[in-house]
């Protein structure tokens, strides 16, 4: 009886200990950007530098000896969105090449490794590759890399390539993060907020004028149907009706600087769409500085929650967040 | 591997960005014929046995768990084959220990619905016996009611912190009742019920009715309940007479889950419709039809039918004991069936943006229109499966050893894992799996392993490479090494290891390579 024991003692222990020493596999669900149809490595982007700004160097002729590379890459706009999906990246590389890889430069733990595609006879048979990339919502704004390169049988890695581009501001400030010769937005009030419900914001400004999803500019009646460009204005009714849209974002936005007085700020659960509570918050901006340096400030941050049985459709006033002085 | 929420080991485990490829069909009939020759030569090792076995010996000395099988599943030991790795699960008795009488173990009280004779000696009239132990059920007024439990702790390497698209759990680390099985049963002189429920928390807590059997029974004598019946005519629902696996009650198959092919082509066991099953001596057969829909299906019709056209499923096979100490049973299956292609609703007109220019906002010329849409009609598809299988059981010093082969050859069958569906693809797909598992009781307390089953869900995929159009493969291969110990009719603690190598995942050139999601599963099952 007692080698049967021990064997499968034995046995059973070292098939934990195997079992317990394997590490999970990495998804790249939470990187910076993620590639559909690509898989993802963990590390560095392999390849060597691109070189520095200069005159463009003639690239020879791709031959077998020669490691692959990417030779253009093509995108519609380099301004990415927090959040953006499916944004589609092209481009040509030379023919011995087996696969694609990308990643930010700064940002992330991996690389992601798509499949060359087929020939492209207009590019002297170079082969053609797309990536198809989700971009996370966490992204820093400004301006960022991202790194290509190419990869061929033997795992031979070119020469990186790179791509600039920009992540606008989280909350509207009219690009000015990607090209500060736009000036900012002079004030704003944000609301953001975690869970898929229909959370409003709501602002009642000096005037007494209630500022929601269904009545989005602070213009006064008197304005004769037009909105004047001093007018505050609301940039969106997120998840309106429980549509979800994932947005979970709404700004007040005044392009030039507000009216004096106090603001009452809510915030105002519409519907919680099958949600129990709901964490958000609330913040106001406002530009500071002259010229190129002229920028959106936090000047009050406020964050709370609202359960479900605190929906009210618009029955009931929201919750007070505060009053802010606009001077 | 397990019956998964998580298919495949990929997709199932597939991961958040699967890959693409594409299918090309190409005829070919060597599986086929091999089928033909493993079937035959099935056929012929069992009659050459059956043969040389005199006929005193069959009842000589009948291990528990196999004679419980014969005897002990009157509700459907008519259909051949799976002999019950329940005598392996529940080791046999040692050499000392006076034989146990005819369905009297744990094996008996679930032997699957459509479980092996002990042997073919059946045949013999043996004496009426209790169907069940007082351990493994409790019979008031003549209903028996077993049941039993497996609960479960499971990792998988490729588990994460994450939810799917749509809110599944990537991670798969977890605690979780896998069966919680209450069978009710009743034999008359001509007629049967058999009533399961089982619960789990796979999808979380659920309850379902797992089989419910309405049979008419024709016995060589009618008061002889534990008889294998001549004829054996069922409404209800019930497993798939078709190969071992798929019979094998889940109580006494001593590996966590079937193999990966097995749960591709029936994701479960029982499905609705009529079948005629019976026995002669070593002969066993089963015919049915059926919905074609069994429960489980990711095709969207499970437990219903979305076509009037039945599948048809047979089997035919041996069970035998040939000499002392061995038996030998197998059968060859076969599946002739449609399958649905679900057409589509009609759509209202629809107004799109399309960010052209990414740049997050309405430019003229990005607002188009979809136009309404008229719904496309439903198809159907032919499908089918041939398969075979053979298990030797041989006991000795150590206990019983049980070698067990399937393997299974089929057309547009896979309904759990890589859904086949030539309406939509415009070619049939052609799929093929096979099992090898060996285990070995040790003494009465101990129980080893080993398993090894390949799925191939489709023989003719192609893949791009290098602007080339490549053949590939998408064949999903498991080793599973098993240990366990046994309280014998009590309880078992298993710990079973795969290794899964599939072609889910890239290396740094882009080309399928084995995805990261190997798996282990310690289980205590008990029965009362």
């Amino acid at each position: 009886m007692k080698p049967a024991w021990m064997i499968c003692v034995y046995a059973l222990a070292a098939l934990a200990v195997q079992a317990c020493s394997t590490r999970p596999a990495p998804s790249g669900l939470t990187e910076p950007i993620r590639v559909r149809d690509g898989q993802f490595v963990v590390g560095d982007a392999p390849g060597a530098l691109p070189p520095e700004a200069g005159p463009s160097p003639v690239i020879p002729d791709a031959s077998p000896a020669e490691p692959p590379r990417i030779t253009t890459v093509d995108s519609l706009n380099n301004l990415i969105y927090p959040g953006e999906s499916g944004k589609k990246l092209t481009g040509h590389a030379t023919g011995t090449s087996w696969a694609v890889g990308l990643r930010f430069r700064d940002l992330g733990t991996g690389y992601w490794i798509v499949p060359i595609g087929v020939p492209d006879p207009q590019t002297q048979n170079e082969l053609t590759w797309d990536a198809v990339c989700d971009f996370a919502r966490d992204i820093p704004p400004g301006f960022h890399e991202l790194v290509f390169f190419a990869i061929d049988e033997q795992e031979r890695v070119g020469e990186q390539r790179s791509l600039p581009v920009c992540i606008p501001l989280g909350i509207p400030d009219n690009l000015h993060a990607c090209d500060p010769r736009i000036a900012p937005p002079a004030a704003v009030i944000s609301l953001t907020w975690d869970t898929n419900v229909d959370l409003d914001l709501q602002v009642v400004t000096p005037d007494g004028k209630l500022v929601d999803g269904k009545h989005p500019s602070t213009a006064l009646i008197g304005d004769a149907g037009t909105v004047p460009s001093s007018a505050g204005v609301l940039d969106r009714d997120s998840n309106a009706g429980c549509v979800i849209d994932s947005m979970r974002q709404e700004d007040l936005v005044w392009q030039t600087y507000p009216p004096s007085g106090r603001y009452t700020i809510r915030v105002n659960l519409f519907d919680s769409c099958k949600q129990a509570s709901v964490r958000f918050t609330v913040g106001v901006y406002t530009a500071e500085g002259e010229g190129d340096k002229r920028h959106l400030g936090e000047r009050f941050r406020r964050s709370g929650e609202v359960l479900d049985f605190q929906a009210a459709g618009t029955s009931q006033p929201g919750l007070f967040i505060t009053e802010f002085v606009f001077f | 591997m397990r019956d998964s929420p998580q298919l495949p080991p990929g997709r199932r485990t597939c991961p958040a960005y699967p890959r693409s490829s594409v299918s090309i069909r190409t005829r070919g009939s060597q599986g086929r014929t091999l089928g033909a020759v493993f079937a035959v030569v099935v056929l012929i090792a069992a009659r050459l046995a059956v043969a040389q076995t005199p006929p005193e010996e069959a009842d000589a000395e009948i291990p528990a768990a196999p004679a419980s099988s014969t005897s002990a599943a009157p509700s459907s030991s008519s259909i051949p084959a799976p002999r019950p790795a329940a005598s392996s699960a529940g080791p046999s008795s040692p050499p000392a220990k006076p034989p146990s009488p005819p369905g009297i173990s744990s094996a008996s009280s679930v032997a699957p619905a459509l479980a092996p004779a002990a042997s073919a000696s059946s045949a013999e009239p043996v004496p009426a016996a209790p169907r069940l132990t007082p351990e493994a059920a409790r019979t008031v007024a003549g209903v028996t009611v077993t049941g039993y439990i497996q609960a479960q702790y499971e990792s998988h390497q490729d588990s994460e912190d994450q939810l799917r698209q749509g809110g599944t759990t990537y991670n798969l680390d977890r605690f979780l009742v896998r069966r919680a099985r209450l069978r009710i049963e009743k034999e008359w002189d001509w007629t049967s019920l058999l009533l399961e429920f089982d619960g789990n928390t796979v999808r979380g807590a659920s309850a379902r009715v797992q089989k419910a059997e309405a049979s008419l029974v024709w016995r060589p004598d009618p008061s002889r309940t534990s008889d294998i019946p001549y004829a054996r005519l069922t409404f209800g629902l019930f497993d798939v007479p078709f190969g071992h696996e798929l019979v094998e009650s889940p109580r006494v198959r001593p590996f966590m889950e079937r193999s990966q092919a097995s749960r591709a082509f029936f994701p479960a066991e029982p499905d609705l419709g009529v079948r005629l099953s019976g026995g002669l001596g070593f002969f066993r057969y089963a015919m049915a039809i059926m919905n074609g829909e069994p429960l489980d299906v990711k095709t969207g019709f499970p437990g219903t039918d979305p076509n009037s056209s039945k599948d048809l499923v047979a089997r035919f096979g041996v069970d035998t004991k040939p000499v002392e100490n061995v038996t030998v049973a197998g059968g060859v299956s076969a599946l002739k069936g449609t399958g649905f292609h679900a057409g589509t609703d009609a759509t209202k007109n629809a107004i799109v943006w399309r960010d052209l220019n990414e740049n997050g906002a309405i430019d003229p010329g990005e607002m188009t229109s979809n136009p309404a849409t008229a719904a496309t009609p439903s198809q159907n598809f032919g499908r089918w499966a041939v398969g075979a299988d053979v298990e030797v059981g041989v006991k000795t010093s150590l206990g019983w050893s049980r070698l067990m082969g399937e393997i299974v050859m089929a057309n547009n069958l896979d309904r759990g894992l890589f859904i086949a569906d030539p309406i939509q693809t415009g070619l049939d797909v052609r799929e093929l799996g096979y099992v090898i598992r060996l285990h070995q009781e040790f003494l009465r307390y101990g129980l080893v392993g080993f398993r090894m089953d390949l799925y191939d869900p489709n023989a003719d995929v192609f893949e791009k490479r290098a602007g080339k159009l490549l053949p590939s493969t998408q064949r999903i291969r498991a080793f599973s090494p098993l240990v366990g110990f046994v309280l014998p009719d009590k309880a078992k603690l298993l710990f079973q290891y795969d290794i899964i190598q599939d072609y889910l995942a890239r290396d740094e050139r882009g080309v399928p390579t084995d995805m990261k999601n190997n798996q282990w599963t310690l289980r205590l099952q008990v029965e009362p």
